[in-house]
């Protein structure tokens, strides 16, 4: 993965810093952003995704770091399996959306520009960027704003519960453009200072960019050519709330119907989850529909389960933000490590969980549930374990 | 082998001609769509062509199918959209805003609708489908993903039905952009949606209840040899030989005319083009619509849909008529 934590791709620089709670969320830096209301975001430096092509997309640039390093982690080699058996899901809400910005602000300028932007700016480039000679199976792109990642991991795992590929690479991909960035300080859900998840003075949401992405194998496969489990997905489920284009379900509805469809997939009951990676984005509506999900899906339980959104120090990476997330949950999972929701300033009734303010706890986390909300009524939930 | 699932319902729209005729017939659709879905007293808003064209399908689908999207199955009804083109002209549309006059540029109203998935959503609201939710973006497979992605929903119990299928709105701004990419025959303006609504394979078999057709089997594949192994793929799935198979409708203006003789899986069947090949993220879905309507025999046996595009997928669905 890449991410604004770890522009060097190194998993454990992003953990490190997760646990630290240091933000990364500051200036933007990729655009002028000085005529706007709010400013900040947190951004991976265009230098460090430079390549060769100075048309290359930064998105693609991105996404191909974080799955080439997932497949180095993985040792999965090409052969290893069967091609038309392993396929790739990228969960995105933008894709190549700086590629087409270019293009739409330039049409017509050049032919040969037009010609590259262009070929980078569907959202479907991002899944043929990644394909390659080893990944003839399904390459399919999921576009579920927020919850992108999450359902691009839910769909592969089912893609090999029910025996339709042996390994699927599944992850998601977003970047900081002007184009969201306009859109989400027009519709007030930009923060213009600091990122509080859960805190009652909470003021709105960061953009975040990045790329992440997991191998997923059968278990007796993977350790039949030895490699390193980092844990289990045992559940998954998406539910729409059906109510409104931008607001969540007051009640959380959707959310909760997604959570409890992971536990039961999962048979696991309430009780046993031991951490909750939350959406938590540090909107207003967010954090409190939110916190009504987790007591519907988990009852009494919710009191009591560790909750922490990684949002306030990495912002918020959109359609990669779930794959980051469930990162998170399995280096948890790995570490008995829950990182805190860090700028937490001041408990809101409404929020009223226990959401690890501000300093990493230690728990045995054999359980984890990670959430993801979006646009549109779209909500995920996946369930995560570790050994046995 | 997978289950066969039933396709209890679909909604085909096709709008080429643009005619003035065509025009005022559609606007009297949607007049009624809008009144007969709002709630409370209040019309359902519908912004963009593509919302129109995909929420009207749907509604087709769900009531040629009969199913009951009442209280009790709420959280049983899904829906997998494949999205493509459509929403290039609203994304233009806000990106060109905020060029010319910065912050205020962006729209509340017109943002939303720069994502894939709010074509999926505005179906969602407007039907009241609460149940599992995808929009894919696969180009011209956009269709076909959705349709594999909500029959594995299907096959694996616990819900209902999905809505499953595919919208496009070929715009003026994509033609402008093919254009520019140096293809020179694009086509002109033309919309399209093909929605199945798919169910247990048990469902819909009452007396007054009929099951449309069969999906029997489904694959997808990428690559050089993508069309093949989505072929096999399918066959597999649905454990029929290559002999079995009675016509094949091609679903995409890139699969290789000769695919067929090269594939080893050795599909004799005749090849027909669809009429609906040019649809884009439609044009998968409306196909399956045209076999499960009656539009081709399936007395020879199953008819196996396939397409491709030029990035390198390939999508296979057969598909049986109900007995």
């Amino acid at each position: 993965m890449i991410s604004p934590l770890n522009t060097d791709g190194e998993t454990e620089r992003f953990w490190a810093a997760l646990r630290s709670g240091e933000t990364a969320v500051r200036e933007v830096r990729s655009f002028d952003a000085s005529a706007y209301s709010c400013r900040v975001a947190a951004e991976i430096p265009r230098e460090v995704l430079s390549c060769e092509d100075p048309w290359a997309d930064p998105a693609m640039r991105m996404a191909r770091i974080a799955f080439d390093r997932a497949l180095r982690d993985a040792r999965l080699l090409p052969g290893e399996v069967d091609p038309v058996r392993a396929g790739i899901v990228v969960g995105t809400v933008l894709g190549g959306i700086l590629s087409g910005e270019r293009y739409l602000r330039s049409a017509g300028a050049d032919p040969v520009r037009d010609r590259t932007l262009l070929r980078q700016y569907p959202l479907r480039a991002v899944a043929a960027v990644l394909a390659r000679p080893g990944f003839s199976g399904p390459v399919l792109t999921v576009s579920t704003a927020c919850a992108s990642g999450t359902d691009a991991i839910g769909i592969a795992f089912r893609n090999l519960l029910d025996g339709r590929a042996d390994a699927m690479v599944a992850g998601g991909v977003d970047a900081v453009s002007e184009f969201s960035f306009s859109g989400f300080c027009a519709l007030n859900a930009l923060t213009p200072g600091v990122v509080r998840p859960f805190s009652r003075d909470r003021s709105g949401l960061a953009p975040g960019e990045g790329a992440a992405f997991l191998v997923l194998e059968r278990e007796k496969a993977a350790m039949r050519r030895g490699a390193r489990i980092l844990g289990r997905v045992a559940g998954y489920s998406s539910a729409a709330d059906a109510t409104h284009l931008t607001a969540p379900h007051r009640d959380g509805r959707g959310l909760s119907d997604a959570a409890t469809g992971a536990l039961r997939e999962g048979e696991t009951a309430a009780s046993e989850v031991d951490y909750v990676n939350a959406h938590g984005t540090g909107t207003l509506y967010n954090d409190w529909m939110e916190t009504k999900a987790l007591k519907t899906a988990l009852g009494a339980h919710a009191a009591d389960v560790p909750v922490s959104s990684i949002k306030a120090v990495l912002g918020h990476a959109f359609g990669a933000a779930g794959a980051m997330e469930a990162v998170a949950c399995l280096l948890s999972i790995r570490d008995g490590v829950v990182p805190p929701t860090a700028n937490f300033r001041e408990p809101d009734p409404d929020c009223d969980i226990d959401c690890v303010p501000n300093r990493e706890r230690r728990v045995k986390v054999r359980t984890a549930l990670s959430l993801s909300a979006g646009f549109g009524g779209q909500n995920a939930a996946l369930l995560l374990r570790g050994d046995g | 082998m997978g289950r066969p699932v039933g396709i209890l319902g679909t909604g085909a729209i096709v709008l080429r001609s643009g005619s003035p005729e065509e025009t005022a017939a559609w606007s009297a659709r949607v007049a009624e769509a809008t009144e007969r879905l709002g709630r409370g007293g209040r019309r359902i808003r519908l912004m963009h062509r593509i919302e129109e064209i995909a929420l009207l399908a749907s509604w087709d689908a769900v009531r040629e199918s009969r199913i009951a999207i009442s209280t009790a199955a709420h959280e049983g009804v899904g829906i997998a959209l494949g999205i493509d083109e459509g929403i290039d002209g609203i994304k233009a549309r806000h990106c060109l805003a905020v060029q010319s006059d910065g912050p205020s540029g962006a729209s509340p109203l017109v943002f939303p609708f720069t994502t894939q998935n709010a074509v999926t959503a505005g179906v969602a609201i407007a039907l009241d489908l609460r149940g599992e939710i995808f929009t894919l973006c696969c180009g011209p497979l956009s269709g076909a993903a959705a349709i594999g992605v909500a029959m594995n929903t299907v096959r694996r119990g616990g819900i209902a039905a999905m809505l499953a299928g595919g919208a496009t709105s070929v715009e003026k701004v994509f033609l402008d952009a093919l254009a520019a990419a140096g293809v020179r025959d694009g086509g002109s303006e033309r919309d399209g949606a093909g929605i199945l609504v798919l169910a247990p394979e048990d469902e819909g078999r009452g007396p007054n209840e009929g099951r449309t057709a069969l999906l029997i089997g489904y694959g997808d594949a990428f690559g050089d040899r993508a069309a093949t192994y989505a072929v096999e793929a399918c066959l597999e799935d649905a454990e029929v030989l290559p002999k079995e198979v009675g016509m094949v409708w091609q679903a995409s203006t890139d699969l290789p005319a000769d695919v067929f003789r090269r594939n080893p899986t050795a599909v004799l069947a005749a090849v027909m083009r669809s009429p609906h090949a040019d649809l884009d993220a439609a044009s998968f879905p409306l196909t399956i619509a045209a076999v499960a309507r009656g539009h081709a025999s399936t007395r020879q046996g199953p008819v196996l849909v396939v397409g491709a595009d030029c990035m390198g997928a390939a999508a296979a669905a057969l598909v049986r008529g109900a007995s």
